[in-house]
């Protein structure tokens, strides 16, 4: 590069971090200058909090808490990251964005990590902490009580369950050429795991037990964490935590050998 | 090919440099031993047929494809071991370049500014701008790029490969997508540019590259089968053809010629008593010498026009191509 282009100052960026801030800040752009958080946040607001609303306010079966509901609507949150993120490797591997950013003095690493972390906040902020604490408030003015630190810490398992099929969806990015298979896993695999349910103890492992009762308990790990009782599945938080980050090992290293 | 005439001086001296160069897909070499030189602030023409190796060569150069063997350098820089390094001094248009659909064309180019500089502010704005202005984007700088024309994107790739007045461009087709004004004002930006760059790009116009490049690289199956300056190819690969336009006895006329060793084909465009004998020769003294003299003596002949054609870039393209020539 010629020196000094009317004063400019040289980024000094370099290694794994080479176009890090730059990526970022595009990639946390795309939620928080546009129109995407809020719309997002709306939609999950209205399909959580409306879905528990009937319970909170007296209409729900008793055997079902506020709690499971909440637990089980989330689960529509991560398949729609699964939808959301389906192109995000993918799409700019075939339309050659990827080869056009990765032309700069950009690192493989710092690509990788602009499409994670600020999706991951995106996900996390608008489909998980932003309707549940209107749900925290639902619950106040309902005088439902509830720990904040254990609302807190069940809503931090509901993130974890998102954070499987985000992961699952970028290191799908990576290792396939077409966005079809890159979200007919995620779906799959979401939906065929109650199937899973037939062979005996494998489904209290899988993130399904996270969100959803299984194993004909009343309660999945998410209500279980926020009404303070004792997980029946503690095996599906340590697996799912687990395979978020082969999920993204996988992916940062199929990322650095791929060819663009 | 033998480059040691070109690569005896120290390699920070040119501004690419590879040594066997190979990329192979599965079983094929798309590109094959390619030794490659281009001097600095040339503006150098990358020739070839359509998969010849040509953007896989560049895409290596640039660290988005690995090579299989051999080795490059850019200014002197390892393209495996100092990519990022090598990437700061490069700009690159690609031969269809896809930008972000929802960015503007301004912030496009802001975006690419920040892979090489962190401030001032307004002075990556001017900077915007001037390159903007430079491929005349400036009424359009607040659309969004999903609603540019092929044009347009291919002007807009040309602002951001020179975001960052790079040492050494490196250009896919950049004249592909334009109209015939578009083409004339991307090869005033190439001349321009060759006073503070290395312009290294690829193109099937061959007219264009005769204009304004200074040497140019026949690819042929991944390798490199012609390299030098314009100059130098045309002296060593084109073949002068002389055009002679007659009446009588054609045939006569080519048996006569094809006995002579300094003439390398007789073609009759007519019949054997009307029409034209295109005659290429190896040797265009030897010709300019004796060619008038053997067809006034045969007088079964008579000759309305006689013309020698100089060879062009599109004749030595051709014939390398072909595999007629190998330089």
């Amino acid at each position: 590069m010629h020196s000094g282009i009317g004063g400019l100052q040289a980024s000094l960026e370099s290694g794994w971090r080479s176009g890090l801030s730059t990526l970022m800040d595009a990639g946390f752009g795309s939620w928080w200058n546009t129109k995407n958080w809020w719309i997002h946040s709306l939609i999950w607001i209205v399909v959580i909090n409306g879905s528990i609303a009937p319970a909170v306010w007296g209409e729900a079966p008793d055997d079902v808490s506020v709690f499971t509901i909440y637990g089980v609507m989330t689960m529509f949150a991560a398949i729609a990251v699964a939808i959301l993120m389906q192109d995000e490797i993918v799409g700019e591997k075939l339309n050659g964005t990827a080869a056009w950013v990765l032309s700069k003095p950009v690192s493989r690493s710092a690509f990788m990590l602009s499409k994670l972390v600020p999706n991951a906040v995106g996900v996390v902020a608008t489909m998980i902490a932003i309707p549940s604490a209107v749900f925290f408030v639902q619950l106040a003015l309902a005088n439902i009580d509830v720990s904040a630190d254990l609302f807190l810490l069940g809503a931090a398992v509901a993130a974890l369950n998102l954070m499987f099929y985000l992961t699952l969806t970028l290191m799908l990015g990576t290792l396939f050429n077409s966005a079809g298979s890159v979200i007919a896993i995620p779906l799959a695999f979401a939906f065929g795991q109650q199937l899973l349910g037939g062979i005996p103890g494998l489904i209290s492992f899988l993130p399904w037990a996270l969100v959803v009762p299984v194993d004909g308990s009343d309660t999945s790990v998410v209500s279980s964490v926020m009404t303070g009782q004792s997980i029946t599945t503690p095996g599906a938080i340590a697996t799912t935590a687990t395979a978020c980050a082969v999920f993204t090992i996988v992916a940062f290293r199929t990322w650095n050998r791929t060819e663009l | 090919m033998d480059t040691s005439h070109l690569t005896e001086s120290s390699g920070n001296v040119h501004a690419i440099l590879t040594e066997g160069l190979t990329k192979t897909f599965g079983e094929s070499d798309v590109v094959s031993a390619l030794d490659l030189v281009v001097p600095r602030n040339s503006v150098f023409g990358f020739l070839g047929p359509n998969g010849a190796g040509k953007t896989t060569t560049m895409k290596m150069l640039l660290g988005l494809t690995r090579p299989s063997s051999g080795s490059g350098s850019v200014y002197g820089m390892d393209i495996i071991a100092q990519s990022p390094a090598v990437r700061r001094r490069i700009g690159y248009l690609p031969q269809d370049p896809k930008f972000y659909g929802h960015m503007t064309a301004r912030e496009t180019l802001r975006f690419a500014a920040g892979f090489f500089f962190v401030g001032p502010k307004d002075g990556i704005e001017s900077r915007v701008s001037e390159m903007l202005e430079l491929v005349g984007l400036s009424e359009k700088d607040d659309r969004p790029v999903k609603t540019f024309s092929g044009g347009e994107m291919q002007r807009l790739g040309i602002a951001q490969a020179q975001i960052h007045k790079p040492d050494l461009l490196i250009l896919d087709e950049p004249a592909a997508a334009l109209d015939p004004l578009g083409r004339r004002d991307v090869l005033a930006i190439l001349e321009r540019l060759k006073e503070t760059s290395t312009v290294f790009y690829s193109t099937h116009i061959l007219d264009d590259v005769q204009r304004v490049s200074d040497a140019v690289c026949i690819l042929r199956d991944g390798r490199a089968a012609a390299q030098g300056s314009i100059e130098e190819l045309l002296t060593e690969n084109g073949r002068t053809t002389y055009e002679v336009v007659a009446r009588g006895n054609l045939d006569g006329a080519r048996n006569l010629l094809d006995a002579e060793p300094w003439v390398d084909e007789v073609v009759i465009d007519g019949d054997n008593t009307s029409g034209t004998l295109r005659i290429r020769v190896l040797d265009a003294d030897q010709a300019e010498a004796h060619l008038q003299r053997l067809l006034l003596a045969d007088d079964s002949l008579v000759i309305s026009e006689f013309k020698r054609r100089k060879p062009d870039l599109e004749d030595v393209f051709v014939s390398v191509v072909e595999g007629t020539t190998d330089a």
